[in-house]
């Protein structure tokens, strides 16, 4: 078995992940070209960019979803591309992912959808199997009687918290959130928002966001990702300000950046 | 590389303290939880969790460990959580809202009494899908009344293209199966008649058998399993993704934009299937007689003649437009009838096809009575 640094603190001192010259396509046509990127324990990763820019597809990439076109993905350190069958699916369990709706089986129970991860990897006794679920549950701050309902009686709010638990079941250092507030009204957002920073904290989380909210951005981001022309620009929200691409000076300094900005401010 | 998760109880009396050390992470929750339970200790008033050993720790661990914190509180222990790294203390702070499995929300059960109430409820659920399939028949009936007083309402395009997917697109397999059927008949009966010396009324049996029942019946049961779940299918996954809603605030009405167009499109083609599938199955039978029972073409045509009226083909024609109806509103109905999830879609494609097969036989015989009655 592969030995990866385990998810305490401190044991990681180069980037978790790293992407060396990815270069994607979708539909024939090149989305980014020579990406790299480096996301550093613990740090939280906005990714932005105009619609269509391929966020998603960057993100399904990574996590193998979507086969990528060239270059390399490296976890801790070890090339994705070069990792036999079973170290990869041994590597698997290193992330979660949060699809944008949660994406949890409809027939199955919220508990049941968590104890899918549980189930399939590790061979636990049944009653410790139901404590980590309700754990889990209660991690994401979902009330404890959540874990027997089915997603189609959740709110939005409600199963994308059910979508974090069960990215979180296998406890792994690193976390993929896709469009995590999109469609919550901005209360249920702001939650989210410390819920993740929340989780980051504690859990020694490493988190690749992808988001089109702003204040989302302000709040929890440490450094941020513009996907524009085919490349990246990775920044903190400062270096972004003062950037002078159009997109990226639309996007910041236009009326929701200045609103989202003048609101952290006060 | 990390160690295993280990615990280990020293001192007596009653200051016992439990040391913990490794890796106390999910990959190792099962063993770990073994550990815990096989460990006895005596009871103390002070018990001290000494974690300085704690290599890694990720929830689980913590949970493990604050579940045996409030174990041995519950027992009346002192228990104190000592030299745990600083960077790990927050995980515990997590667990800390962990309150293990809540009780599974349980019925009271009776042995008897339950199996009494499965009857009822299931008595219940089918005379709801009567009323149900009953108030949509009724729906579609008052729709099909408006469509028939303006016929411009009638979506033409969408009628055509159903009838293409339905009707054009079924010729092979109804044409194939029916050829099939009526080979496999035509030997069956041939076989039996010999034993008569009267293989020639091979071609009444199948003349009259394809017309009047064989060749819609066939023709029904295959476009209840291909069409009738289709519908199903289609409307069901729309309902799923909210369409059907969002054809309501447009101002279109389901019925007549999804229902009016599948009824039509199958009552129209089910009997040109039906007539296609009777003249396959005869040729079939046909090609049998001319080459194993040597009764050639033009014997077989004039015996023909002789058995079937106008009257064997009306029989079972009329009964092809029923049984259209009937195959398509069950599916259109179980697909309006889809609630948000996968499952549900399955569901309901599985009773779509069950009930408009059930409904098919049914109708079938109602037909036989009412013709024996008519003396027909």
């Amino acid at each position: 078995m592969p030995s990866f640094p385990s998810s305490s603190p401190g044991s990681a001192s180069e980037p978790v992940l790293r992407l060396r010259g990815l270069t994607t396509r979708a539909g024939g046509r090149v989305l980014h070209r020579n990406v790299e990127l480096a996301l550093h324990a613990r740090e939280v990763l906005g990714v932005v960019g105009p619609s269509g820019a391929g966020k998603s597809v960057l993100l399904k990439t990574i996590v193998g979803i979507m086969p990528a076109a060239g270059g390399a993905i490296e976890l801790f350190g070890r090339d994705l591309g070069r990792l036999s069958e079973r170290e990869y699916q041994q590597i698997e369990s290193y992330w979660g992912v949060m699809f944008q709706d949660g994406a949890l089986f409809s027939s199955l129970t919220v508990a049941e959808n968590i104890a899918v991860p549980l189930k399939e990897r590790l061979d636990l006794p049944a009653a410790l199997l139901e404590e980590i679920c309700a754990l889990k549950i209660a991690l994401v701050g979902l009330p404890p009687d959540a874990g027997f309902k089915y997603p189609a009686a959740l709110s939005g709010g409600m199963r994308k918290r059910a979508g974090l638990a069960r990215a979180l079941a296998l406890d792994p250092p690193l976390l993929f959130l896709d469009e995590p507030t999109a469609g919550l009204d901005p209360i249920a957002a702001n939650d989210f928002d410390r819920l993740v920073d929340d989780l980051k904290e504690s859990l020694g989380l490493t988190v690749f966001m992808v988001t089109h909210d702003l204040d989302s951005l302000v709040a929890i981001a440490d450094r941020i990702a513009v996907l524009v022309d085919e490349g990246v620009r990775v920044g903190t929200m400062d270096e972004m300000l003062h950037d002078p691409h159009p997109w990226i000076h639309a996007y910041f300094q236009g009326p929701r950046g200045r609103a989202a900005l003048g609101a952290a401010v006060r | 590389m990390a160690h295993e998760g280990w615990i280990e109880a020293t001192g007596e009396g009653d200051a016992v303290v439990l040391r913990a050390g490794g890796e106390w992470r999910i990959t190792a929750a099962a063993a770990l939880d073994a550990k815990l339970e096989a460990l006895r200790l005596p009871p103390a008033r002070h018990v001290r969790l000494d974690l300085a050993g704690i290599e890694a720790l990720d929830t689980v661990g913590a949970w493990l460990v604050l579940r045996l914190k409030r174990g041995l509180t519950a027992r009346g222990s002192d228990v104190s959580i000592e030299n745990l790294a600083p960077e790990l203390a927050p995980l515990l702070g997590q667990a800390e809202r962990g309150q293990g499995a809540p009780p599974k929300p349980v019925k009271p059960g009776y042995v008897f009494l339950d199996g009494t109430a499965a009857v009822g409820a299931h008595v219940i659920a089918f005379l709801r899908t009567a009323a149900g399939q009953l108030e949509f028949f009724g729906l579609v009936v008052s729709r099909l009344g408006r469509g028939l007083a303006h016929p411009s309402r009638v979506r033409l395009i969408p009628l055509l293209a159903q009838m293409e997917r339905t009707g054009a697109s079924a010729l092979p397999i109804v044409g194939l199966l029916s050829f099939l059927v009526g080979l496999v008949t035509a030997f069956q009966g041939a076989q039996q008649l010999e034993r008569f010396g009267a293989e020639i009324f091979v071609v009444d049996l199948l003349g009259i058998g394809f017309l009047r029942e064989m060749g819609v019946l066939l023709t029904s049961i295959i476009l209840a399993g291909r069409t009738g779940s289709a519908f199903t299918a289609e409307i069901g996954a729309m309902q799923v993704n909210e369409e059907i809603d969002a054809m309501h605030t447009l101002g279109l009405d389901p019925i007549e934009t999804l229902v009016l167009p599948r009824i039509f499109a199958l009552m129209l083609t089910l009997p040109l299937l039906t007539f296609y599938a009777d003249a396959m199955g005869i040729l079939g039978g046909g090609m049998l007689c001319w080459l194993t029972l040597n009764i050639p073409p033009p014997v077989f045509l004039s015996e023909l003649h002789n058995a079937l009226t106008p009257q064997t083909l009306w029989i079972g024609m009329i009964k092809a437009p029923f049984f259209a109806g009937t195959i398509a509103l069950v599916g259109c109905r179980e697909g309006m009838s889809v609630a948000r999830s996968a499952e549900s879609v399955g569901r309901h494609t599985t009773r779509s096809v069950v009930q408009s097969i059930f409904l098919v036989i049914v109708i079938d015989a109602i037909f036989s009575v009412i013709f024996s009655r008519l003396g027909l």
